[in-house]
């Protein structure tokens, strides 16, 4: 049992479950079979024997029915019908009979069933008889000639006589008197026909019968005889009296013979009688038939109780024992299944503790065996591994370290270049040019001041003849003298700065900042500037107002203001001149703002290229982190991290050529600087240049950063699983080999 | 006579070219400071102090309904004389030149004049033909009787 097969226990046991099944299923299929043919016989024997039963017994009271109708029937046509039917009635019920000794199987059923068939078959034959009497009818039609033919036969001789007695002569010769002749036949006719009354109301049956029939017989007799002797064939009377009489003779005969047969009272008689015997015994043999079909009834359904209580005792008993059976196979096959296994599970669940040491050791040849064995060798081999991980963690965290301090060192060549890559804002050299745009729109704004003052100095020419207020006008061109004097220092101030930012042309950064300074200022003194000349405007206007009001003065005078009046005219004159020169300056000064915000936007390009250094700077930062996630993959072998040594390696020799490439770039832009000098336009393609060659430097950067990074995150990374395989493998506890 | 020439002094009101003789200007000035008068109607800007005299301006736009200007400083007041009226003065948006018309340049046929000035033909003296454009010469001794049936009117 307890090496045999798993599956081979379970196909036992289900063995031993469905043969208790089948011996239940037999024994309740065999019961099942004996009701219903108990049920059977019941149904198609008994009840139909019943019935046949009942059938003979309806048939019989048609029958009887019918043949007292036939009999009591006066009419001879009805009588006839009656009878027919009655007849047909007999067959049915012979044939009923007959059916029903066919069903019998019992032998006092069949006996019986004889019996009856031998007294049905009397009956009937009694039946016809009676019936055939009946046809005939005889005593009524006795009866009818009786009242219809013989009476008045009788009463028409007896007329004729009276008659013939009264008319007749006396006859001579002595002979009776006629008279007591015709009383005479008159007492005969009496005699006779009552004598015939009688016949007819007595039975044939009767045992006076023949008597009665004989006394009849000789008074009819009789009166015929006197009848004869009165007749004389002379007379005519008496020729029809013959005729009558001898009619009265053929009736009175065919009457005596229907009175004779007498069939309604034979008839009658066999009907109350032998028909009643018969049918007695018949009646008593079927009733016997029915109590042995109840009886049968009783013993079928006896029957089907008793065997009900039998099978229902068998089924109960059969299921119980295939239970109780079934339940022990069923617990012996599972547990030598269920105990290996726990076992089994123990061991699994030493293993998920991280105990290795115990085994198990069963020696069961069933697959539950085999599961034990393979966890068995499950343990020796994860044991194995666990070992060697250990080894191999203590192994990998050594060289790990050496790998960290590699990453460190090439961290920090890659810092350096990211350094030279700063330096590369050496590029805003480029400022320097832009300042050359500046300087020559200071140079514009120079010339334009030289007009000015040549203006003024012409101004002050006209004013210096005027009164008062050209004195006014020369004092205010000696502000706007100092103005001048303060736009050429601002200038000065410019140049300088424009010297400063050559020089500080390494320091990009800081040359845009004291650029943009500096134009603020040029701003701020051509703003002043745009004020002075506001203010000559100011002046003229007012020159303009007061040579109106000396040409007002003028023609009040007359005449003798007309001389005043050509003066007043040239101030007024002179007055919109400088006002017109004033707007010359202030539409000059407009350009030289112009150039000057355009400058500023130069150095704020430059600014913004020096920014996105910067932001290259950060890009680098993001791509390291993005090579976090790329260094991941290195962290799954060392071989791959060697391959990144060899690729640092190779990074560093272009970071070297990257140098050389940035001094070339260096010196280009310089040069570009140069170019640019001369105009806007091209100090922004030269700016643009810059971006892409510290664009190529950033790349360089970039790629060296990024090895370097890799490595130190791969080394990181390396020294943490190491750390993580040591931590696990200890969890472990596993037979050492000394042990 | 014929060959004689007026002097006008013309000014601007509204970018449209005015002008009035210039025997009667006392003088033009450029102070606007002006002290508001309560109830006054909106053609009095206010009194002026011209060195300690009191001056009663006048605005001319105001006067002739033509559309209002922002402040700026070309405004200017041009004075009268004494004897064409007292002390009031006229508030025009620019001064013009000193122009000097023939006699035979001078019509007074005011039917002629813009629809603006409808209404108040009487305050429109001459037309004068410039090289360039027609001058409406306006009496200045109208202005002040305008302001003053303004204030008696009825309706208000």
């Amino acid at each position: 049992m307890k090496n045999l097969k798993l599956s081979i226990k379970l196909i036992l046991l289900s063995l031993v479950l469905s043969s208790f099944l089948l011996v239940t299923g037999w024994v309740g299929w065999s019961r099942l079979s004996i009701l219903n043919s108990n049920t059977e016989k019941l149904a198609k024997k008994t009840i139909a024997q019943m019935i046949t039963t009942a059938d003979i017994r309806s048939q019989f009271f048609l029958m009887i029915r019918y043949q007292k109708n036939a009999v009591l029937s006066v009419d001879d046509e009805k009588s006839r019908e009656f009878a027919m039917k009655s007849e047909l009635a007999s067959v049915e019920l012979v044939n009923l009979v007959q059916q029903l000794e066919g069903q019998a199987e019992a032998s006092n059923m069949a006996l019986k069933a004889k019996a009856l068939r031998d007294a049905v078959e009397k009956m009937s034959k009694l039946n016809s008889e009676c019936l055939n009497f009946a046809k005939i009818n005889s005593t009524a039609k006795a009866n009818g000639i009786l009242s219809k033919k013989i009476g008045p036969s009788i009463e028409k001789i007896g007329q004729i006589a009276v008659q013939s007695t009264s008319a007749a002569p006396l006859p001579s010769d002595g002979a009776a008197r006629p008279a007591s002749r015709s009383e005479e036949i008159l007492r005969a006719a009496q005699i006779a026909f009552n004598a015939l009354v009688q016949h007819v109301s007595t039975g044939s049956l009767d045992p006076a019968f023949a008597a009665i029939d004989r006394s009849t017989r000789i008074k009819v007799d009789g009166f015929f005889e006197l009848l004869n002797a009165f007749s004389d064939p002379s007379k005519t009377v008496e020729v029809e009296m013959k005729n009558i009489s001898m009619g009265l003779r053929t009736d009175i005969d065919e009457f005596l013979t229907f009175s004779t047969t007498d069939s309604n009272g034979r008839s009658t008689k066999l009907s109350l009688e032998d028909i009643k015997d018969s049918v007695d015994t018949a009646l008593k043999i079927l009733d016997e038939l029915t109590a042995i079909g109840r009886i049968e009834a009783d013993a079928a359904v006896k029957a089907s109780d008793a065997i009900y209580a039998d099978s229902s005792r068998v089924l109960l008993g059969t299921s119980l024992i295939g239970l109780v059976l079934g339940c022990l196979a069923s617990f012996f096959v599972s547990r030598s299944i269920t105990a290996p296994v726990s076992l089994v599970r123990n061991l699994a669940q030493d293993m998920a503790k991280g105990n290795l040491m115990s085994r198990i050791n069963l020696k069961q040849s069933d697959e539950v065996g085999e599961l034990a064995t393979a966890t068995d060798s499950l343990a020796d081999s994860l044991s194995e591994i666990v070992g060697r991980i250990q080894n191999a963690s203590t192994d990998l965290s050594g060289s790990s370290i050496g790998l960290e301090g590699i990453a460190t060192s090439l961290v920090k060549q890659s810092e350096q270049t990211s350094a030279r890559a700063d330096s590369v804002s050496a590029a805003s050299e480029q400022l320097s040019a832009n300042i050359h745009t500046m300087s020559s729109a200071a140079e514009e704004m120079s010339m334009n001041f030289a007009s000015i003052s040549s203006a003024t100095e012409e101004m002050s020419v006209s004013v210096g003849s005027i009164s008062s207020a050209a004195e006014q006008t020369s004092n205010n061109v000696g502000a706007v003298t100092t103005a001048i004097h303060d736009i050429s220092i601002s200038f000065e101030q410019v140049l300088s700065n424009v010297r400063d930012g050559s020089r500080v042309a390494n320091n990009a950064s800081q040359m845009a900042n004291s650029a943009t300074s500096t134009m603020k200022h040029l701003d701020q003194s051509s703003t002043e500037i745009s004020k002075v000349t506001e203010t000559i405007k100011m002046i003229a206007l007012q020159t303009n107002l007061l040579a109106l009001n000396a040409t007002i003065e003028a023609t009040s005078a007359g005449e003798a203001g007309k001389g005043f009046a050509v003066v007043a005219h040239e101030i007024k004159q002179l007055a919109n001149q400088s006002a017109k020169a004033a707007e010359d300056i202030a539409t000059k000064i407009e350009g030289v703002q112009t150039g000057t915000r355009q400058a500023v936007g130069v150095i704020q390009e430059i600014a913004a290229v020096i920014k996105e250094i910067n932001a290259s700077a950060d890009r680098i930062s993001n791509s390291v982190e993005e090579q976090n996630r790329a260094a991941q993959t290195i962290s799954q072998n060392i071989a791959q991290a060697n391959s990144g040594v060899g690729q640092i390696a190779r990074s560093i020799s272009e970071v070297a050529a990257t140098a050389n490439d940035m001094a070339r770039n260096i010196a280009e832009a310089t040069r570009g600087a140069t170019d640019v000098s001369r105009n806007v336009g091209e100090a922004a393609k030269a700016a643009s240049d810059i971006s892409d060659s510290i664009g190529q430097v950033s790349k360089a950067a970039l790629e060296t950063n990024r090895s370097s990074e890799n490595v130190t995150v791969a080394s990181e990374t390396l020294a943490q699983l190491s750390h993580d395989l040591q931590k696990l493998a200890s969890r472990f506890k596993i037979p050492t080999n000394d042990a | 006579m014929e060959n004689e020439s007026v002097q006008y002094c013309t000014f601007e009101a509204a970018g449209r070219l005015f002008g009035v003789p210039l025997i009667d200007i006392k003088e033009i000035t450029a102070e606007t400071n002006y002290t508001c008068i309560p109830h006054a109607p909106e053609c009095v800007s206010g009194y002026v102090n011209i060195r300690g005299n009191i001056i009663l301006g006048l605005d001319l736009k105001q006067i002739l309904a033509l559309p209002a200007k922002e402040e700026d400083t070309s405004k200017r007041m041009v004075i009268f004389k004494s004897t064409v009226g007292p002390a009031f003065g006229l508030l025009v948006d620019e001064i013009g030149e000193i122009v000097s018309v023939s006699s035979q340049d001078i019509t007074s046929d005011s039917t002629s004049i813009g629809s603006e000035l409808q209404g108040l033909s009487g305050l429109v003296q001459n037309i004068c033909r410039l090289p360039n454009q027609l001058l409406v010469v306006l009496n200045p001794r109208k202005f002040l009787p305008i302001i003053e049936k303004e204030l008696y009117q009825p309706s208000r």
